[in-house]
């Protein structure tokens, strides 16, 4: 008699917790698992390395030609350019690995090898080498970070077209890991198959990030909003070093926005 | 308890398998292997359905720290924890009696595979069904059918195993 009893209990209590549980609980729980796991994946990730040393000197040259025109061009520009520009955005720049990662759940995460100890924090976007989205920090420990995947049920960001303005916002609808959806666009937004959508400045991303580019677009029948489906720039399954970007200024947007 | 220490440290190796080496294997949306429900299906026969629960609500909330997934492996162990005496005597009968784990040498094949399927089958369900809340159906229910498969076959090779070394 006692075991049925106890059986339902339990199963209710299970069914309660995780269906009232959020992203954060989730993440605070990896943090805790990554305490004692996280050592292991990290050496896993050094067998890894000699396998993409080649591929990654590829991406990392052509970075570096990338940016040493941007540069080139930025000396070259005026003095008062300089100054007004939107470029000196107050963001700082970190990099770390990811040591543990997940694509095939409804709420995914991955984990990075940098934490508290390293000046990470919540909100930090997180970006591949390329400069492509694939999410943000959410919980932090000493040694380590876990962060939301953009392929994750509760991840929400402003995206929008590289050669418009219409804004919308990205979700995940929980099936491929490699399409999400830019929603709540305006009826009248005119998009083609192949556009770049970038990121629209938040207190976690810095603006015009490459986020993916449109492969659907569905415009209104009701003359209501419509949606785009964007092919995600970045391959969330072969994360492996990312960059951490630090709005400055982010806490003071945040604090802005959150009286409204 | 028969074999403690035994079974103590299969439930280190299980669960640090699942954590170290499938969680980290991603090889397709539609093959996720939840390898760890082995440890519920190789309990001793004779085993109090009391310390049955108890054994599902210990790899249940384990799995659940180590996958960040608040409950949701829970669900699926403690639901298999409490059916398989259930699925033993449906599979396998009243030959199991005789036996002391649940893949014994007068265990033929066919029975302890369908023995596994039951137990592993149900832990998938519950687990994709719940995760997905109905989202994405046809989905869900190829990577139900997909990740069983390959877990039964995991399933059975240990319990290869396991028979040699604790049997």
């Amino acid at each position: 008699m006692a075991v049925p009893v106890l059986f339902i209990i339990v199963e209710i209590l299970a069914i309660g917790r995780y269906t009232s549980a959020t992203s954060f609980t989730r993440a605070r729980l990896l943090t805790v698992s990554n305490s004692v796991t996280g050592r292991v994946n990290g050496t896993f990730r050094n067998v890894d390395d000699y396998f993409s040393l080649r591929k990654e000197n590829d991406m990392l040259s052509a970075r570096v030609v990338e940016l040493e025109s941007q540069l080139a061009e930025y000396v070259a520009s005026p003095t008062r350019r300089r100054i007004t520009s939107e470029e000196i955005a107050p963001y700082l720049f970190g990099e770390a690995r990811v040591v543990k990662n997940s694509v095939f759940a409804q709420h995914n995460f991955f984990t990075i090898n940098k934490g508290l100890s390293d000046d990470v924090e919540a909100n930090m976007a997180v970006l591949t080498p390329e400069g492509y989205v694939v999410g943000y920090v959410i919980d932090c420990s000493e040694r380590f970070s876990v962060c939301m995947s953009v392929a994750n049920r509760d991840f929400t960001m402003g995206g929008k077209g590289v050669h418009n303005a219409y804004m919308g916002s990205l979700a995940w609808d929980g099936g491929d890991y490699r399409r999400v959806r830019l929603e709540n666009i305006p009826h009248y937004a005119n998009f083609s198959v192949g556009d770049t959508i970038v990121s629209t400045i938040s207190y976690r991303f810095p603006p015009d990030r490459v986020i993916g580019y449109v492969e659907e677009f569905e415009p209104s029948a009701d003359r209501m909003n419509s949606h785009l489906v964007v092919r995600l720039a970045a391959d969330l399954s072969e994360l492996d070093r990312v960059l951490l970007v630090k709005y400055l200024d982010g806490e003071e947007l945040y604090d802005l926005h959150s009286k409204y | 308890m028969q074999r403690a220490i035994e079974y103590i440290a299969f439930f280190v190796v299980v669960v640090l398998l699942q954590a170290l080496l499938f969680d980290n294997l991603l090889i397709s949306g539609l093959v996720v292997p939840l390898y760890y429900v082995v440890f519920l299906v190789l309990l001793p026969v004779k085993m109090d359905r009391l310390w049955l629960l108890v054994l599902g609500i210990v790899m249940g909330m384990t799995m659940d720290v180590s996958m960040g997934t608040a409950g949701l492996n829970t669900i699926a162990t403690v639901a298999v924890a409490f059916l398989r005496p259930v699925a033993m005597n449906l599979a396998m009968g009243k030959d199991v009696a005789h036996e002391s784990i649940p893949y014994g040498g007068a265990i033929d094949n066919r029975s302890f595979v369908l023995y596994a399927t039951m137990l592993v089958g149900l832990h998938q369900t519950l687990f994709f069904g719940f995760e997905s809340l109905g989202s994405h159906p046809l989905f869900t229910i190829g990577k139900i059918i997909l990740s069983t498969i390959i877990t039964v076959a995991l399933v059975v090779l240990t319990a290869r195993l396991f028979r040699r070394v604790v049997g």
